[in-house]
Parts: structure tokens; C-alpha cells; sequence
């Protein structure tokens, strides 16, 4: 057996070798990449991600950007969100953002028992952020051009994607499929055939905007939503339910391609990488005086005619921060 | 009918004078189918009078007069029988006879005056008993003379309405003169004149006999007048039976072609009611100015319509709403109540404040705070209010409430969690007889607005504001045609006049 084989074996034992199951390689990097359908709200994730991560009583995880226009950029988003009340939403530059999940090491510096400095720990998980074909493009044309090789080249090598379905976009566009599956083959060449057959990174599924309230009342429907009663009472849904309302979601586009989408992305990923969440970037709104959420009055974003949206109220992401840290989870333990 | 002591005034000649009595003592004990014949003997005719009543009370004389040369046989210069047929009594009972002794000599026709004097012999002969006079004037002058004597002989009446307390119209009458009346007897009374598309009132007299089984009214006049609405002061004087002349008017009386049949099918059967209210309109004070200008022109127009045409009061309040803001760090402009149960002036005052206010913007074009104004305009007739009269809410907008939860709709709920349908239920359930108007010009139709509109809906462009007021019972619609005069001013059905 070649010396490579055997240590892509011995890497892929992840119960501590009582099985010998064959799971995919390992990518060179540790980033995670973000992708979606336009207007999938990519952006405004990220955003309410650096948000959810401040807000966010004992993760000691921030968000921080790595170039001068990717921190920028980070900042103008989360006061967008935050201060204005308003969503990075119309722009026609291109989201090509370079952040940096960042867990500090408190005790870095410190002098041990033994004299000797710490040395520093502090995790770092680069984060980035592209956009895909414009909405009006073709995403197979597009797959040409420098700017999706680079895309190509940046999510090969990352460790994780996290994967946007915007249901409320799917019903008026229906383009998800098309998107998705184009990209995933061309990272799925670049990869390479791989052992197991599957591309190597973890990949969480977000289906988004759950305080859309569409999303909310298919969710109420399909009888997946439980509350967060010890906090403010906002709607969720469990993780174990999530699968099952993403599959329910894109039975409800009226494309039906988008019915496909469930089974390719288990086909391109290993069944203990794939995770599903049900999130929303700014949450319900929860009424200031009450504190509690409503079920009568529970949307966040305001919608007039001939202008932009708005947000109401304070944001308050709902799986936002999870699915990256699931992400980071299973990079650092796949690469223990 | 009664007797009465006459005189004749034709130069003191008793037989004249006691004939002129008895003729007058017979009419006015006259029974409506009687007829008092009286047979005169003239020097040159043979005449028959037969005076009656007519079924109005009129006195009815004719007279049938026969030369002495007809009554001649071929052997007899006068004959009996043609004489009995010529004089022949309707009412046997009722017959006089009078022979009219000449004015000058009777030399000039002595064979005319023989006859005379013959028949009047035969005449007496052949109806023994039968009151016979001498007079020294004709008698067709005497009956002339006596007819100003006649009383009345039926009850005279003049037609009229009452309104009941509903509004229902009930024919009855006026007395103006009993039976036995004489000429120049007068009587006052008082009418009111309705409001009336067709102003002529018609002043119809009727005769009534009292000794008939069933009342049984019969015509006697119909005269009419354009009269101004409101009460009037009439005096009757009975000319002569059968001519009544009404005094006091504003307007002459004049003839009158309708028949009495045709006045009464043009009576109504009641009179529109119009009661006391309180007018609540609440105005949309958002929305483009163009727009925010008609509602507030529709609210004038409205109050000055209702102010106009009310015949009964009414009262007037009025309240502002605009959208909820929802966008953060913006101010949100609360319900206006821009007056409340004042009059009409200071209603219209505070419309013409409004008209020179701009529209408010910066909120949800989605909404309107209609439910937040129906709101209070409930807790103001529940709690705040003097008045108790029947409320009418006008709306007039454009945008619908704001549901009270969130519903499949862009727009957010109020943001008091207010329910439209439930404060209009709470106050069609407190206010017995609540109208709901809506002046609105959304599309498509909410469901709110209809309801608000469920007694009138209309547009603003081109509001007819009487038509609209109408339908919701502010004011009564054209007034119908009111042939009669009524006996006194309708009562409103809450008994105020």
C-alpha cells in the first residue's frame, strides 16, 4: 500500500479506529467559503454573523477582516444592519470579501510554571465570501470567466462551505439548481476524483430568512418550529427538524429543479460533513416594551412600496453563528 | 236645522212678509232629498219653483214657468188638469202656494189676471190645507232674497293631515261650520304647511251629513296656494253654502283643477323621518395631497349639505388619522380629533384649518390608522360624549386598517394590536341604529371599508353629498309631494319637534 493511501486511512478514522470507514481527504486550507444564489443573502449573513458572534455571551469567536476593503466592508454591513436599520441589499459591486473567524487566546504571552512563554493558540478560520454569477448572467458562461476560476480555485481549497438557499428568492427567481449545480461540478473537477467519491469539505446548509413570513408560516405548517422560551420565546427550528424543512422548502419552488437539490448535494457530500440549519440574519421582532415575541406582530423587516427594505428593530440572528461554528468544530477535529 | 226669525224687507206687506218666512222656516228644516215646491200665479204665467239642497248643501232653485195660454182647453180657458200637472208638489208635505197681486192696474189685461185668479182658486180647491199666500212681489225675487237666509245644512269640513309620531300621515279634517251656519260665520284655526317638492296646498272642503249611517265626506271646493313651509293662521268664512273663503294666507287661493280623488292618491303615506344625530367624520390625513385635499372637500361638503338639509339637529365631530411609522428614530403623528359634538361652523372651521395643512407623509403606504381612529372615535361616543343622539360615522380614505396580527399582507399590524372589527362590533352594539357611510377610493376594496360603508359608498370624485347624506338618514331625501296642509307640526320619533 502506498505510504499516501495508508495515511489517508489512518487520517480518516474518526471514531478512533474501531472502524475503518473511508472518508474524503482533507483540503489544503481551513477557510470556509460562503456560496449562494444571488441575492441569497450572503452579505447580509456575514454581516449578522460578526453580529451574532459580539452578541454572544460566552463564544469568545469575532469576526475580523483580513484587507483593508474586506474589514471595511464588514464594518459598513454590520453598521448597516445594526445602527441604519438596513439591508446591504441593491449593491452592484460584487462581494469579494476576505474575513477571518478569530478565537483569542486569553493566556497568549503568559509566562508558564516554568518560565517559558505561551505560545499563542488563538484559532483563526478565514472566511470568504464571493459572489456568483450575477443574477442576470449565465452561470455556465460565467463558469469561463477569471473571476469564477478564481471563485473555483478559492472554494477547492477551502476546508467548509456554507451553502445559502433564500426560499423567498428561489419562488421568484427558481435559479438555486442552476447555480448550485454548475459550481459544484466545476469544484468537483478541480478537486479531483477523491477517495469515497465525495469533495472533502464539511458543508452546512442554511436555508435562510426564516422571519419571512412565508418561511415562517410553511414552517408553522409543516409543524417544525419550536421556541426559545428561555430567552424571548422567537420561533426556531431544531437542527434535527432542519433537514426535512429544506427538503419540504424546495418541493415549494415553483422550479422543480430545485426538488433536486437535496439528493446532489448528498451525492457530492460525505453524510457525517452535511448539516442543515434553518436561519434568519436579523430574526423576529420582538416587541421592546414585552420583550417577548409575538406571534401577531413578529416581523422584522419593514417593506413600502418604492423603497428599500428596512429592519425594524434590533437584529437577532437565528442560526447564524452555529453553522460556522459547527464548521470550525469539525475543521479542528478533522485536522487533530 | 234650526229655525230663524227673517224679514223680508219688501215693504212691510204681510202676506209677503209671512210667506218670505215660511219659505225660509221650510229650507232650513229641509231634509237632503226634500224639495220645497212652491206654486206661483202670476198675471202673466203660471211658474213652479222647487228648491232643494244639493248633496253639498248648496241651495238648488229651478223654476218651470207655463204662460196662461198654454193651460187652455179647447172649451175651458183653464184646465184643471193641466194646471195639477203643472204644479204638481215633489214633496207634498212641502208645497206652498202664492198668488202675486200685480204691480200696476190690471185693467190692461183683465182676461190674464181673471186667469190668474182662477187658477189660484182651482189651485187652492185642489190641495186643501195647503198653505196659501198672497204676496206683492215675485216670488222668484223673494226666493233670491231668502236664499242668503239659508243656513247651512251639513257639517263642513276642510281636509287635512296629521302625522302620527312615526311619521305616518292620517287623513283627517278641520271643522269650519256645523249645520245651521249662516252666511259671514267665521272660524279660525291653525295649519302647517310641510316642506313639499310640489308647494301648492290644496284647501279641499268637504260636506259631511251627520245623520248618515257612515261618515260620507263629498266635495264641496278645492282651492289651492303656494304656501311657504310652517304654520299658518287661517280664518274660514263661510260665503253661502257651498263657497267657503279661506282669509290669513300669503298666498291667494285659486281654483284648483284636481278632483278630490286625485288630491288624496297624491297624499303620501308618511312624512320622511329625520332624527337627531351626531355626525363622527373621520378624515385619512396621509396619502398624496391631491388626494388628501378631496377628503377634506368631501367632509365640507358633507357637514354644509347635512347642515342645510337637517330638519332635525344634528351634531358634528371630526378626527384626523394618519399611518403608523414604523422605521426606527421616526415620530409618529397620533390620532387628531379636530373637534368633537360642536356645530356645523366650527366643524367646517376646522376642515378649513385642514385644507391649509399639507398631508402626512413618512408613513406606511401600506395602512392606515383606521382602526387606532375607530378606536377612539368608540371611546369618545362610550365615554366622552354629551350627546346620546344616533351616530352616523362617515370614513373617508384610502388606505385600510392595519390587521391586528400579521396576516399574508405587507402591511405590519397596529402597533397597539387594535381590531377594526372589533371596536365597529362594540359600537353598532352599544348605539342602536348606528349608520356607517365611507367615502373611499382604494382598490381593490378592503373588507374594512365595506363594512364602513355598509349604509353608503361613494367616491370622491364627484360626491354627491345629499345623495349620501340621505342614504344614511342625515337628511330626508327630496321631499314628496304634500297636497293637504297638516293640523300641526310632525313630531320627531324621539318626540322632540
Amino acid at each position: 500500500m502506498p505510504a499516501r493511501v495508508a495515511r489517508r486511512r489512518r487520517w480518516a478514522t474518526a471514531d478512533g479506529g474501531q472502524h475503518r470507514r473511508l472518508t474524503p481527504a482533507q483540503p489544503r486550507s481551513e477557510g470556509i467559503s460562503m456560496w449562494g444564489a444571488p441575492s441569497s443573502g450572503k452579505s447580509t449573513f456575514g454581516a449578522a454573523l460578526g453580529v451574532a458572534l459580539e452578541k454572544h455571551p460566552y463564544e469568545r469567536w469575532r469576526l475580523r477582516g483580513v484587507d483593508i476593503r474586506s474589514s471595511d466592508a464588514l464594518g459598513r454591513l454590520q453598521n448597516a444592519l445594526v445602527h441604519t436599520g438596513e439591508f446591504p441589499v441593491g449593491t452592484q459591486e460584487p462581494a469579494d470579501y476576505n474575513w477571518e473567524l478569530v478565537n483569542p487566546d486569553e493566556r497568549a504571552g503568559m509566562r508558564g510554571l516554568l518560565g517559558l512563554t505561551r505560545r499563542d493558540r488563538t484559532e483563526r478560520i478565514a472566511l470568504h465570501l464571493r459572489d456568483g454569477p450575477g443574477r442576470f448572467q449565465n452561470p455556465d458562461r460565467w463558469l469561463d470567466t477569471p473571476r469564477a476560476r478564481e471563485l473555483v480555485e478559492t472554494m477547492a481549497a477551502c476546508a467548509g462551505f456554507i451553502f445559502l438557499y433564500d426560499p423567498v428568492s428561489e419562488h421568484t427567481m427558481g435559479d438555486s439548481y442552476q447555480h448550485t449545480s454548475a459550481l459544484l461540478a466545476r469544484i468537483d473537477q478541480r478537486l479531483g476524483g477523491e477517495p469515497g467519491g465525495y469533495l472533502p469539505q464539511h458543508l452546512a446548509v442554511c436555508l435562510a430568512k426564516l422571519d419571512d413570513a412565508r418561511v415562517y408560516r410553511s414552517a408553522l405548517t409543516a409543524t417544525v418550529v419550536d421556541h426559545n422560551y428561555a430567552v424571548d420565546d422567537s420561533p426556531f427550528v431544531p437542527d434535527y427538524l432542519a433537514e426535512e424543512f429544506f427538503a419540504r422548502m424546495c418541493r415549494a419552488s415553483p422550479n422543480p429543479a430545485a426538488q433536486e437539490l437535496p439528493p446532489k448535494l448528498n451525492r457530492y457530500f460525505h453524510p457525517d460533513r452535511i448539516r442543515f440549519f434553518v436561519t434568519s440574519a436579523i430574526g423576529f421582532y420582538v416587541n421592546p416594551s414585552t420583550g417577548r415575541f409575538d406571534p401577531g406582530d413578529y416581523r422584522n423587516v419593514i417593506a413600502e412600496p418604492g423603497e428599500k427594505p428596512k429592519i425594524r428593530a434590533a437584529i437577532r440572528p437565528i442560526n447564524v453563528m452555529e453553522p460556522v461554528l459547527w464548521l470550525a468544530e469539525h475543521m479542528k477535529g478533522s485536522q487533530s | 236645522m234650526t229655525g230663524c226669525a227673517v224679514h223680508s224687507n219688501f215693504g212691510g206687506d204681510p202676506g209677503t212678509d209671512e210667506f218670505f218666512g215660511r219659505v225660509v222656516g221650510e229650507a232650513a228644516s229641509l231634509g237632503v232629498e226634500e224639495v220645497i215646491t212652491i206654486a206661483e200665479f202670476a198675471p202673466e204665467q203660471a211658474t213652479r219653483w222647487e228648491l232643494s239642497f244639493d248633496l253639498t248643501g248648496a241651495p238648488r232653485v229651478t223654476a218651470s214657468r207655463v204662460p196662461w195660454a198654454d193651460l187652455t182647453d179647447d172649451d175651458c180657458p183653464l184646465s184643471p188638469a193641466r194646471l195639477e200637472d203643472h204644479i204638481r208638489p215633489v214633496t207634498p208635505a212641502r208645497f206652498l202656494l202664492a198668488c202675486v197681486r200685480p204691480a200696476g192696474t190690471a185693467a190692461d189685461a183683465p182676461s190674464a189676471r181673471a186667469r190668474q185668479t182662477t187658477a189660484f182658486d182651482l189651485a187652492t180647491r185642489l190641495y186643501q190645507g195647503i198653505p196659501a199666500y198672497h204676496v206683492a212681489v215675485p216670488v222668484g225675487d223673494l226666493i233670491r232674497a231668502a236664499r242668503k237666509e239659508f243656513p247651512l245644512a251639513l257639517w263642513y269640513r276642510l281636509a287635512m293631515l296629521r302625522a302620527c309620531p312615526d311619521g305616518t300621515l292620517i287623513m283627517t279634517t278641520q271643522r269650519l261650520f256645523p249645520p245651521g251656519a249662516l252666511r259671514g260665520d267665521q272660524r279660525m284655526f291653525e295649519i302647517w304647511v310641510e316642506p313639499s317638492e310640489d308647494a301648492r296646498t290644496a284647501f279641499v272642503v268637504l260636506a259631511l251629513d251627520d245623520d248618515a249611517d257612515r261618515p260620507d265626506y263629498r266635495l264641496v271646493s278645492v282651492q289651492s296656494a303656494q304656501l311657504p313651509p310652517g304654520p299658518h293662521q287661517v280664518t274660514a268664512t263661510l260665503v253661502r253654502p257651498g263657497l267657503v273663503r279661506f282669509d290669513g294666507l300669503p298666498g291667494p287661493l285659486t281654483g284648483d283643477p284636481r278632483s278630490w280623488a286625485e288630491v288624496k292618491a297624491a297624499v303620501p303615506g308618511h312624512i320622511p323621518a329625520s332624527h337627531p344625530a351626531h355626525l363622527v367624520i373621520a378624515v385619512e390625513l396621509c396619502g398624496p395631497q391631491l388626494q388628501y385635499a378631496q377628503r377634506v372637500d368631501c367632509a365640507i361638503r358633507l357637514i354644509q349639505d347635512v347642515a342645510d338639509g337637517a330638519r332635525a339637529p344634528i351634531r358634528y365631530s371630526l378626527v384626523g388619522y394618519g399611518s403608523h411609522v414604523f422605521p426606527r428614530m421616526k415620530d409618529e403623528p397620533p390620532i387628531e380629533e379636530l373637534c368633537w359634538s360642536d356645530e356645523a361652523p366650527m366643524a367646517l372651521a376646522a376642515l378649513s384649518r385642514l385644507r391649509n395643512r399639507q398631508a402626512l407623509t413618512g408613513g406606511s403606504a401600506h395602512a392606515a390608522k383606521l382602526e387606532c381612529a375607530l378606536h377612539h372615535v368608540a371611546g369618545r361616543l362610550a365615554t366622552g360624549s354629551m350627546v346620546d343622539d344616533r351616530p352616523v360615522l362617515v370614513t373617508i380614505g384610502t388606505l385600510p386598517p392595519f390587521p391586528c396580527a400579521q396576516d399574508a399582507g405587507e402591511a405590519l399590524p397596529c402597533k397597539q394590536g387594535l381590531d377594526w372589527r372589533k371596536t365597529v362590533g362594540a359600537m353598532t352594539d352599544r348605539h342602536d341604529g348606528m349608520a356607517f357611510g365611507a367615502v373611499y377610493d382604494g382598490e381593490p376594496v378592503a373588507e374594512a371599508w365595506r363594512f364602513l360603508g355598509s349604509h353608503a359608498r361613494a367616491l370622491p370624485a364627484g360626491f354627491a353629498s345629499r345623495q349620501f347624506a340621505a342614504a344614511l338618514g342625515l337628511i330626508t331625501p327630496a321631499p314628496p309631494a304634500m297636497p293637504l296642509p297638516l293640523t300641526k307640526e310632525p313630531l320627531t320619533r324621539d318626540g322632540r319637534r
